[in-house]
């Protein structure tokens, strides 16, 4: 489960604050946050993910409040118990398809590379990036690549998924099969699933839907 | 953090981008290497030449530079000196100082010197036929482990000397000489030379030669004129240029033998009394030779290897800093390439030691590989020096 509760921040030398009073995401639950472009949803997803630190307030991921964690710990932290999957993929382009999926194997869970590569290959065959799992990204579609970074994020069986526009560049049918084996991904295995859209069509499929400027409490109270 | 991982991403990097890799690999390696190198195969160039200088006791030559002489003698270099007359050869046999064995190291065939000496210079350097047989008559040779390798060449092949210059019409003729033997290696300056007796080394020179029987009917064509017993040829005379076993008796010298040329003789005295009166005989004011202690003709010839290795370390020291400086920026510039894939790795939750760890693997996979290249490098010039010191002087 997310909990976020009362957080602020502002970036350094900018106008723009953010103030969530409380937002939470229940374990096997998919929320949706929407809003258009620029609006902070990018930021609210890092500062979930302790990417960005909070100046205050608290963001628990399963009771661990990670925004109170020292630097190095939350870093390892969301190394095992955080599925993040970025607006740019953020692939890595010398290393294959299969590297890249078990980037977190190699940056740090050694120690569980049998069952996190067992997980990565059953949800290449799942997404239909099996075939390219010894190919680089750069011969990779848009769509293709879209899908290694959610393998990525869900191979290391995360407790939360942080998902920012995860379907933003796939066709329409693979952008529904996507989103709905993320989120029977984290029903099944009772993940926090929060992504951030600007995909109508596809809210039906969440469970929540929260409207970003509705969430931030600062810039309702600026304007 | 997971350090095969970690490994595993730095091997991934540095081999998507071979080239560069081997770039900095190669360079670092030559940086290390380099001065290293050179101070071993400057340490196993003294010994060699100390050690072949201490197996030729002494030398005896015309007048000059000593390390001059002890080069040409020890190592078969081009020839600087004046020739020493054959005839100071004997004064030196007659001298009754020891043994001596004399020297002519003017030639060459396929650009590998050769020597003519007596028999007397293979027991010195106790070289001992590998292939064939040692020199039998006028005309043979026996060559040099690597001359016959690089070259092919077996007992019973023929090789020719090479004439001094293409345009010397008159002068030296090349001689075609017959291989009796092949030396086994003994990884010195011998093994890269051909060897004949002293006089097949004046038939190269044009002091001997050998012709058709002109008293012969058959080189009625070659007479010019019949005086009595003496017969004058003409310029279609027909001249061998190769020793057989037909024409051997028909080679003959021509002109004083003492002044026949040498270009020096060893001298291995008897005694350390012998010893002492030739260095006291050559070594006055009106001697027209000199008498050199090759050892210390290599002493000296160390001491400026020593000054120029100094100089050369200096060099390669400021060298070497601006190569690794110019790594650094490399690896710093690279790095800031990959700020965007660092931020990832930090993003997905690499931690700050594991991102340094990332890069400080990089680099000491790079120096490591390195470090290993120029000590193989190192090592192979150690056992190279001998063989690549002689290569160099001959």
């Amino acid at each position: 489960m997310l909990r976020v509760e009362d957080i602020e921040f502002r970036y350094p030398h900018s106008d723009y604050r953010l103030r969530i009073d409380r937002f939470i995401c229940e374990s096997g639950k998919a929320v949706a946050i929407v809003g258009p472009s620029g609006c902070g949803k990018t930021t609210f997803l890092n500062l979930t993910a302790g990417i960005l630190t909070p100046h205050s307030g608290t963001v628990a991921v399963n009771d661990i409040e990670i925004s109170s964690l020292p630097p190095a710990a939350a870093t390892a932290f969301r190394l095992s118990r955080i599925g993040l999957i970025f607006q740019e993929f953020e692939l890595v382009e010398h290393l294959t398809v299969g590297d890249n999926i078990l980037l977190p194997v190699h940056l740090g869970l050694g120690s569980q590379r049998q069952p996190i590569e067992t997980e990565a290959r059953q949800l290449a065959t799942r997404t239909g990036i099996a075939p390219y799992w010894k190919k680089r990204p750069r011969h990779l579609s848009h769509g293709e690549r879209q899908r290694v970074a959610i393998c990525r994020a869900f191979s290391t069986d995360p407790n939360l998924v942080l998902a920012d526009e995860p379907t933003g560049n796939l066709d329409p049918t693979n952008k529904r099969r996507i989103l709905e084996l993320m989120i029977d991904s984290a029903r099944e295995h009772q993940r926090a699933l929060v992504v951030a859209t600007h995909d109508f069509e596809l809210l039906d499929a969440f469970d929540e839907v929260h409207q970003f400027e509705e969430l931030n409490t600062f810039r309702e109270a600026s304007s | 953090m997971n350090p095969a991982g970690i490994a595993f991403l730095s091997w991934k990097h540095l081999s998507h981008r071979p080239w560069r890799s081997l770039l900095l690999v190669l360079a670092i390696a030559l940086t290390f290497s380099f001065p290293s190198a050179l101070r071993v195969f400057i340490e196993e160039s003294e010994n060699v030449l100390r050690e072949r200088a201490r197996s030729t006791p002494l030398l005896v030559g015309p007048r000059g530079s000593s390390i001059d002489l002890t080069l040409n003698s020890l190592y078969f270099t081009p020839q600087e000196l004046p020739p020493l007359p054959h005839s100071a050869y004997q004064n030196l046999t007659r001298g009754g100082f020891g043994t001596a064995i004399p020297l002519h190291a003017r030639f060459e065939a396929q650009e590998s010197p050769v020597i003519g000496t007596s028999l007397a210079y293979f027991d010195l350097r106790e070289l001992t036929i590998s292939d064939g047989r040692m020199l039998t008559r006028l005309g043979d040779c026996v060559i040099g482990a690597r001359v016959a390798a690089e070259k092919g060449l077996t007992p019973g092949d023929k090789i020719t000397s090479s004439p001094e210059n293409v345009f010397d019409l008159a002068g030296v003729y090349p001689l075609r000489m017959r291989i009796a033997g092949i030396l086994a290696p003994n990884h010195t300056a011998d093994d890269d030379a051909i060897f004949v007796d002293l006089k097949t080394a004046w038939i190269i020179e044009g002091l001997a030669h050998g012709h058709q029987d002109l008293a012969n009917p058959a080189a009625a064509n070659a007479v010019r004129s019949r005086e009595n017993n003496l017969i004058r040829a003409n310029a279609s005379v027909m001249e061998f240029n190769e020793v057989t076993e037909e024409n051997i008796a028909s080679f003959h010298f021509h002109g004083d033998a003492g002044g026949y040329p040498l270009s020096a003789a060893i001298l291995i005295p008897s005694s350390d009394k012998h010893r002492a009166l030739a260095l006291a005989t050559y070594q006055g004011e009106e001697a027209t030779e000199q008498i050199v202690i090759p050892l210390d003709a290599v002493g000296d010839l160390s001491e400026t290897l020593f000054a120029t290795q100094k100089l050369a370390l200096m060099a390669f020291r400021i060298l070497g800093v601006s190569a690794l400086g110019l790594a650094m920026l490399v690896f710093m510039l690279s790095f800031r390439l990959r700020d965007g894939e660092m931020r990832t790795y930090s993003k997905i939750g690499a931690t700050r030691l594991t991102i340094l760890s990332l890069k400080a693997s990089e680099v000491a996979i790079v120096v490591v590989s390195a470090i290993l290249l120029a000590t193989l490098a190192v090592a192979l010039t150690r056992s190279v020096a001998a063989d690549l010191l002689a290569r160099l002087l001959t």
